[in-house]
């Protein structure tokens, strides 16, 4: 499933748009949970803006909302409804091709923010994350979410470094998913994706779920080890790095066991400074241009993969499994296509960096 | 070609060992050189203990010497002589596998301060050598965009500077390990590092700029502070913006920023340029696994780099030179590895390994 998603916040709420953070999540949750996903499930994107270009069924099946419990109201009985106080979330889950019969992946949305859920009036700072999680029960409880920057406090609005990291504002959303990841992208400005990737014989012994979640803004924050940032607050998930960095990637880890000491963390962050092969220092893969060999200007791309090999888990490949590669921002307009070794992909301007994304037939 | 030679200076010559760093590289050359290595070749590293354990020619040929000219003197003809009083080195080549027809490697092997061809009375100090590669080398001594290097061209180092070099260069007492053919050369000092010059698979870029696809390696447990310090050093500016303390380099030769037209005759990627595998140490250590049964393993890693702010795509050693870097300290120097089904040897290098497969 492949929808590129209008919002464009008004004053106020009209008709079937009502403006939040929230119900772009609801939005979100439908049509990656919807047999036929359509346009009429939306009610903060536009309905008459919006394109859902590939509706093959994502696949992925709604599990919990602390607003809205375990069944998700249809877009036209969605009653406006009073803010909870705190962020709110909604959560999904899918299966994963291994390493056991029955290892499920999951997908965490929550606001970044107290939210009305159908606040209406502008919609500058009314954002949300993704995370994953190490498991997420359909009564709420949740193990090992993966980091993420929220407010716990406060209605005025989000600060400018929950901004630097969340989903917000009034722009184009792109919003690919299968069964075997979701990626959300802010055209030109980041990427929150939960992707499968390969396992192996680590993943197998320790019947791990092969899922990474990873966060792209161009805008860097700046991330302490005691898990802080400022005022605001983050999710458990320590960072795996020697000290405090201006950092502008996440990838997370769930349920991992350093095979060394036998710790396991539940949720566990590759920081900027992890040496990565590929999505790592920012600035060591800017550019990404090379030449063909008869001079003519190329574009680089690159799988996307990581490792953990000082906790024992080796180099697993993301390309693999979810079909896209990492490559330079503004290489292009969103929609282009980019060919990979013969392949027609989707080329997604994610700010500083890119995605090429096989999107499936549309 | 694989020699495992050892160096145990005594006070005072004997026979036919002379030690000196500036006697360890003729012998290594002579090795590479040789079109039956065997250990009458050797004259600094003893020709008793040491052994030819592989002696397919390695296939390179001596190019230069500021001390020996085009020609090196034989083993059992080599006279004692007087130092030169600077740095002295010796050059070979070796073809490459593309992009096209000619296209040369280099090594170069240089001592890395004032030696004495013979003397015996720096035994015991740490006077060693250091390999790199260049841009080019030619038959009358000229060296274009030599690689990285610690040396101190006059006067003798300060006890400060001595251990510094130490911890760069090859030298003193111990087993070295020469691994050659005629896409690397591989010097394992046993338990300390290595220095070495592989060649790597190509790419579009390699093909249209006609660059040598050849990297430049070095690693050592212990860490010095540059490549942008006040330490002298050959010309390989670091690619990386910051000065940092840093325990491997690797040098490029003749590469071109896409982005920009600027030509660089060496270029290092220092500790701070984040590559595939061959980064940051620290990231890379442990390199234990287990088996999906339990059982623990050692992991493997290909050698790659990549460098793409400049429009450099990943390039493999591993294909080319058939070498992967695995954990230190896990095993004796000379202990087979099973990957993917094919057998390598393992040489201790320190706090990293590698594991060298066809000779």
């Amino acid at each position: 499933m492949y929808a590129k998603l209008v919002y464009s916040a008004g004053l106020t709420n009209s008709g079937n748009t009502r403006y939040s953070a929230g119900n772009m999540i609801r939005d979100i949750v439908r049509l990656c949970t919807s047999s036929s996903p359509n346009v009429n499930n939306l009610v903060a994107f536009s309905n008459t803006s919006s394109v859902v270009v590939n509706s093959t069924p994502a696949g992925w099946t709604f599990l919990y909302s602390d607003f809205d419990g375990t069944t998700l109201p249809d877009a036209n009985t969605d009653a406006n409804s009073t803010p909870t106080g705190v962020p709110n979330y909604w959560t999904m889950t899918a299966p994963c091709l291994g390493p056991g019969a029955n290892t499920i992946k999951y997908a965490k949305l929550t606001t970044t923010y107290r939210a009305n859920i159908n606040l209406g009036g502008g919609g500058s700072s009314q954002g949300f994350s993704l995370t994953s999680a190490a498991s997420i029960s359909n009564t709420g409880t949740i193990t090992g979410e993966g980091f993420r920057i929220y407010q716990s406090s406060g209605t005025v609005g989000a600060t400018a470094t929950a901004v630097s990291f969340e989903l917000s504002g009034n722009g184009t959303y792109h919003l690919i998913a299968t069964q075997r990841h979701i990626t959300i992208i802010k055209d030109a400005v980041g990427v929150h994706g939960v992707w499968e990737h390969t396992i192996s014989d680590y993943h197998i012994f320790y019947n791990i779920t092969p899922v990474i979640h990873f966060v792209f803004k161009g805008t860097g924050f700046t991330y302490t080890l005691a898990g802080t940032i400022g005022t605001d607050v983050s999710a458990t998930a320590p960072l795996n790095a020697p000290s405090a960095e201006t950092i502008n990637y996440i990838k997370c880890l769930h349920n991992i066991t350093d095979v060394n000491t036998g710790t396991n963390y539940s949720a566990i962050q590759l920081g900027r400074g992890q040496s990565q092969p590929y999505l790592s220092r920012n600035s060591d893969f800017t550019n990404m241009k090379t030449v063909a060999s008869n001079g003519v200007a190329r574009n680089l791309v690159v799988p996307i993969m990581y490792q953990l090999v000082r906790y024992g888990v080796p180099t697993c490949f993301v390309t693999d499994i979810c079909d896209m590669y990492w490559t330079g921002g503004g290489v292009g307009t969103t929609g282009d296509t980019i060919t990979v070794n013969g392949i027609v992909y989707t080329y997604f301007d994610c700010g500083t960096m890119g995605l090429a994304i096989n999107v499936g037939t549309t | 070609m694989y020699a495992k030679l050892v160096y145990s200076a005594g006070l005072s010559f004997t026979a036919n060992t002379r030690y000196s760093p500036f006697n360890m590289v003729r012998d290594i050359v002579r090795l590479c050189t040789s079109p039956s290595p065997n250990v009458n070749n050797l004259v600094a590293f003893s020709n008793t203990s040491s052994v030819i354990v592989d002696t397919t020619p390695a296939g390179w040929s001596l190019v230069y010497s500021d001390v020996d000219g085009t020609t090196l003197p034989d083993a059992n003809t080599d006279p004692n002589a007087s130092p030169s009083s600077q740095v002295n080195y010796w050059a070979m080549s070796a073809p490459c596998l593309g992009p096209i027809n000619g296209t040369t490697k280099y090594a170069k092997l240089s001592t890395s301060h004032i030696s004495n061809k013979n003397a015996s009375v720096n035994n015991t100090t740490p006077s060693g050598f250091s390999l790199t590669s260049a841009a080019s080398i030619t038959n009358t001594g000229t060296v274009t965009g030599e690689g990285y290097r610690l040396q101190y061209p006059s006067g003798t180092p300060s006890s400060a500077e001595a251990t510094r070099l130490a911890a760069w260069d090859m030298s003193g007492n111990g087993t070295y390990h020469v691994v050659a053919t005629q896409r690397h050369l591989t010097i394992i000092k046993e338990g300390v590092g290595y220095h070495a010059v592989w060649e790597h698979s190509v790419s579009d870029y390699h093909t249209f700029y006609n660059v040598s696809p050849v990297i430049a390696a070095v690693f050592r447990g212990t860490t010095v502070t540059g490549p942008n310090s006040s330490a002298p050093a050959s010309t390989a500016p670091a690619t990386g913006g910051i000065a940092q303390t840093f325990d491997n380099v690797r040098c490029l030769h003749n590469v071109t920023d896409v982005n920009t037209g600027t030509n660089y005759s060496a270029a290092s990627m220092a500790a701070q340029e984040n590559q595939p595998y061959l980064s940051i140490s620290t990231y890379y250590s442990n390199l234990k696994t287990v088996s999906r049964s339990g059982t623990a393993r050692n992991m493997v890693m290909p050698i790659m780099f990549q460098l793409m702010q400049w429009g450099i795509p990943t390039c493999f050693v591993t294909d080319v030179c058939d070498i992967y870097m695995c954990q230190g300290g896990i095993g004796t120097t000379g202990d087979t590895f099973n990957i993917n089904g094919s057998i390598y040897n393992y040489f201790d290098c320190g706090s990293i390994g590698l594991a060298i497969g066809t000779y």
